[in-house]
């Protein structure tokens, strides 16, 4: 090797492992595995966006609107649930004055900020809204046998980079929002999370289907904002209510 | 509906809990305090642990020591909590060995009186209002553990109860509000999950029967995971309760959580028919 030659091979010897050097600190904060202060979390989703972290509604809805932004389509028997209801809240008989599990969707348009904690096998909605929290899992199958429950019995999905909850076997105790906007035990929502390229924000959509008190299946949108850190607030609701 | 359901609906919904009486308490053996199981029973319960600990182990619980997530249930129903040291031979011997201050006896008593005379005093989750800890490890409900980079969360089946633990902080910011489930802050020592707890309300109680705590109560927990001799995978809670003003000394109990990977942690609203709301500071079954 030539002096010269030599003096290249160091130079571009050099220049790599100021490459390396660079991209190193990159690289390590993209493949270490997250630990929760020292344990590895094992299950952290692969290969597909991860949504864990704290996040909250851009622009809560009372009333929740179409995407066209005009009313959801209530049948005749929808419209006059929904007059009860509002009646009813004017008398301070909103289900959420008991403190009752407000349901979905309404729970993703509180004010209130929520955990998504999302692993491999199951993704976990925890509302800071009166310490409520969902657990859906992948693999679960929907039940039209199930009981009915407050928030409804869930499953997850990927399509492409879009994670998919599907729920069913709602009770019917629950509004759709903060206005009174009525659903049935038929209820079956279907809500869809893309996470935008820059991690800080959730193109939301909820579709809303149930026979008896909409003509049609209709869709609601939102945003998610991130926020930093992951614990909530500790929010008892019973505690500002007398019972 | 799957089994489970059935077995945590049978314990019954909210704080109907309060009034039943106690299960079994022991995994080996026969109840406590009455006498010691015979040959045909401890044969019972050998097949029993041993067939748990296959059915819990379908879905196999993680292999590294500091992995908790998932579910866990504890085994049973124990109202109460009782030092691990010197340990009673019967339930209701505890109260002789716990180190509670003249005012901590005297509050014992009345709590232990008045739910004799059919008229139990309330706390906290009677009222559906968070369980408080180390209320809530005593739970006979299943629990979910997370984890988030650098924070532990606790779901609890029961009135959806949710603990944080903080591992990126050594003591509760300043500032911090009481709450009925306190700031939790942990750390690992080898395979132990520390856990330090406080900053409460004086709102809730140490377990369900009759143990009382006030505004000083801090609460360490050392949790591990350990293979019992069935070959099924347990947490250990070693909990110990300090507070000055309602006992003596620090003192210590143990919650064992066998892994449960054939159930997942269902839906339970605590608010909605609540049978046992308190009505002046009592509560009666209706």
């Amino acid at each position: 090797m030539t002096r010269s030659s030599l003096m290249n091979t160091l130079a571009l010897t050099a220049a790599a492992v100021g490459l390396a050097l660079a991209a190193a600190p990159a690289l390590a904060a993209d493949t270490a595995p997250a630990t929760a202060g020292g344990a590895v979390i094992h299950d952290a989703p692969k290969g597909v966006p991860n949504f864990t972290g704290k996040w909250i509604n851009a622009t809560p809805e009372a009333a929740l609107k179409t995407t066209a932004g005009g009313a959801p389509p209530l049948t005749a028997k929808g419209k006059e649930a929904f007059a009860a209801h509002k009646a009813e809240k004017a008398a301070g008989k909103d289900p959420d004055s008991n403190c009752f599990m407000q349901g979905e969707p309404r729970l993703l348009f509180t004010k209130y900020p929520f955990l998504i904690m999302q692993y491999g096998k199951h993704v976990d909605f925890l509302h800071q809204a009166n310490h409520t929290f969902r657990i859906t899992y992948f693999d679960d199958k929907l039940d039209p046998d199930a009981d009915p429950i407050w928030l409804g019995h869930t499953t997850a999905k990927w399509q492409g980079k879009t994670l998919v909850i599907d729920a069913g076997n709602y009770n019917a105790e629950t509004w759709l929002d903060y206005a009174g906007l009525p659903h049935g035990e038929k209820l079956a929502t279907e809500e869809r999370y893309t996470l935008s390229a820059d991690g800080k924000t959730i193109n939301g959509a909820v579709k809303i289907t149930d026979p008896e008190y909409y003509s049609t299946p209709w869709t609601a949108a939102f945003t998610l904002k991130k926020e930093p850190g992951y614990s909530l607030e500790q929010y008892a609701c019973m505690a500002d209510h007398h019972m | 509906m799957k089994t489970e359901n059935w077995a945590k609906l049978a314990m019954g919904a909210c704080a109907v809990a309060l009034l039943a009486a106690p299960l079994a308490l022991a995994q080996e053996g026969g109840p406590p305090g009455r006498g010691p199981p015979t040959p045909q029973q401890q044969a019972a319960a050998e097949k029993r642990n041993a067939d748990q600990a296959k059915e819990w182990n379908a879905i196999p619980a993680p292999s590294d020591p500091r992995d908790f997530e998932g579910v866990w249930w504890t085994r049973g129903y124990d109202r109460t909590f009782r030092p691990v040291t010197n340990p009673p031979e019967r339930p209701d011997q505890a109260a002789a060995l716990l180190p509670l201050t003249p005012l901590e006896a005297a509050s014992r008593q009345h709590h232990l009186d008045m739910e004799k005379a059919g008229t139990p005093i309330v706390d906290a989750s009677t009222d559906c209002y968070p369980h408080g800890v180390p209320r809530i490890m005593a739970s006979p409900y299943p629990i979910q553990i997370d984890y988030l980079p650098n924070e532990i969360v606790i779901l609890h089946e029961v009135a959806h109860n949710v603990r944080y633990i903080h591992m990126d902080q050594k003591q509760a910011p300043k500032d911090t509000p009481l709450t009925y489930m306190g700031y939790s802050v942990g750390r690992w020592e080898g395979n132990t999950l520390v856990i330090d707890t406080d900053h409460f309300n004086d709102k809730t109680q140490i377990d369900e029967e009759s143990l009382s705590h006030g505004l000083k109560l801090k609460v360490h927990e050392e949790i591990t995971k350990f293979t019992n001799k069935y070959g099924g995978v347990e947490l250990r809670d070693m909990i110990t309760i300090s507070d000055p003003d309602h006992y003596t000394h620090p003192w210590t109990a143990e919650r064992l959580y066998p892994w449960r990977g054939d159930i997942h942690v269902s839906e339970y609203t605590c608010e909605e028919n609540n049978r046992n709301k308190s009505v002046n500071g009592v509560t009666v079954a209706k």
